[in-house]
């Protein structure tokens, strides 16, 4: 009987190397790992879910020019998501619409945006989700930029405080206080919309 | 207001970073420090809410990289080819189903000697007998009896489209249609070519077939 053999999902890191050399298959996986989770980083960051596709595209297309001067002991997912954050900052200043949207009132009349409903839900407590979704999300909105980036990156993304702080590229303790008053921004933020 | 000293500790004991020495000297402060305290308390409730209402995320686009300029140009006649392919198939089967017919091949005249109006004449009674259906005589095959012989409906024509079309693999031919369409859609955003300039190629399509340059 033959030895049971495990064979490694390639790392990252060794897909990124062969794309360097030539493969473009290896991109291929790569973009198979990471796109749900690139996609749903950049739509929570820039709330325009029609543009992170493009977003998306453009963050694959740098990685695949970029692959030959990949630094060789970095993390593959740190330079994706700075990649990312980059044009989503760059679309942002073309747009202006950081600075309109901490001025700008809530997008709608008021009425929550629309989201996956529970079936088992009873209607009282539907209501109560879609609130608390909406004032979570204009929380999120009214928060300035760099509190925000931290913010998705941390709650939603779960990266570590050391791997948001090489994205940013400012140090961890500079994260951690952005984490700190962004936490507290939205707390305040909240309890005004009435959800504690 | 929390001590700012400890501020990074504190959300990094909200989120479990903390070293287990940091954890412990950080407890130990929060016993005596009441403001710091409250702030943990603050953070967590705050981690909570966002915890339960996680906003939600539209369904991920499959992303398509055209890899390439040479290897998208490889396919552009391929694709072209198809297309004209499916075309002229279709015109084919449009061309037979609207053909006329006749309904038994014409029967060779059984007397090779007769000329001028007399075989024009029997070439003429023999068109009408087929037509009619009717046998035309010895050495010569029957015609189908009319029963069986039914005209093509303009329903049995797009039947027979269908049918080709489905058997050109319709889905690679409505990918490709597609992905021609984004390239069309490229072209006209960036006012160029592709494989003209990289801007132009800086576009993605959605496809379905994995052997499509998909990635």
């Amino acid at each position: 009987m033959g030895a049971e053999v495990t064979v490694m999902a390639p790392s990252d890191e060794d897909l990124i190397a062969s794309v360097g050399s030539g493969d473009v298959d290896s991109l291929g996986v790569l973009v198979g790992r990471w796109e749900q989770p690139l996609f749903r980083f950049v739509v929570r960051l820039t709330d325009a879910p029609d543009e992170a596709r493009d977003l998306c595209q453009e963050t694959f297309l740098r990685i695949m020019d970029g692959a030959p001067r990949f630094r060789k002991g970095a993390r593959f997912s740190t330079w994706m998501y700075q990649i990312a954050l980059n044009l989503c900052r760059d679309r942002a200043r073309r747009a202006k619409r950081w600075s309109r949207r901490l001025a700008r009132p809530p997008a709608s009349d008021g009425t929550p945006r629309a989201e996956p409903i529970a079936n088992e839900a009873s209607p009282e407590e539907t209501i109560g989700r879609l609130e608390r979704l909406d004032a979570v999300r204009r929380a999120l909105d009214e928060l300035p930029a760099d509190h925000r980036e931290v913010i998705v990156l941390k709650e939603y993304e779960g990266l570590k405080f050391r791997e948001i702080a090489e994205i940013l590229r400012v140090p961890e303790s500079t994260v951690k206080s952005r984490m700190y008053v962004a936490l507290n921004t939205m707390k305040d933020t909240l309890v005004r919309q009435g959800v504690r | 207001m929390a001590c700012d000293t400890w501020i990074p500790h504190l959300v990094a004991l909200v989120y479990d970073e903390l070293e287990p020495d940091d954890a412990d000297r950080l407890r130990a402060h929060l016993v005596t420090c009441h403001a710091c305290a409250e702030a943990v308390e603050r953070l967590r409730n705050t981690r909570e809410v966002l915890q339960e209402a996680v906003p939600s995320v539209p369904d991920v686009p499959r992303v398509v990289i055209l890899a390439r300029p040479d290897r998208w140009r490889a396919w552009r006649p391929v694709a072209a080819g198809l297309v004209v392919a499916t075309l002229v198939g279709a015109g084919t089967v449009v061309g037979y189903a609207l053909a006329p017919r006749p309904a038994t091949p014409l029967p060779a005249p059984d007397d090779w000697a007769l000329q001028g109006p007399t075989l024009e004449r029997r070439i003429s009674d023999l068109e009408t007998a087929i037509a009619r259906g009717q046998a035309v005589g010895p050495g010569i095959e029957a015609a189908r009896p009319a029963a069986t012989r039914t005209p093509v409906t303009e329903k049995q024509m797009r039947s027979a489209l269908t049918e080709l079309e489905r058997r050109l693999d319709g889905s690679r031919a409505a990918d490709i249609d597609y992905v021609l369409g984004e390239i069309r859609a490229s072209e006209r955003r960036t006012q160029s070519w592709i494989g003209d300039t990289r801007e132009a190629l800086r576009y993605v399509a959605l496809a379905n077939n994995p052997g499509v340059g998909q990635h």
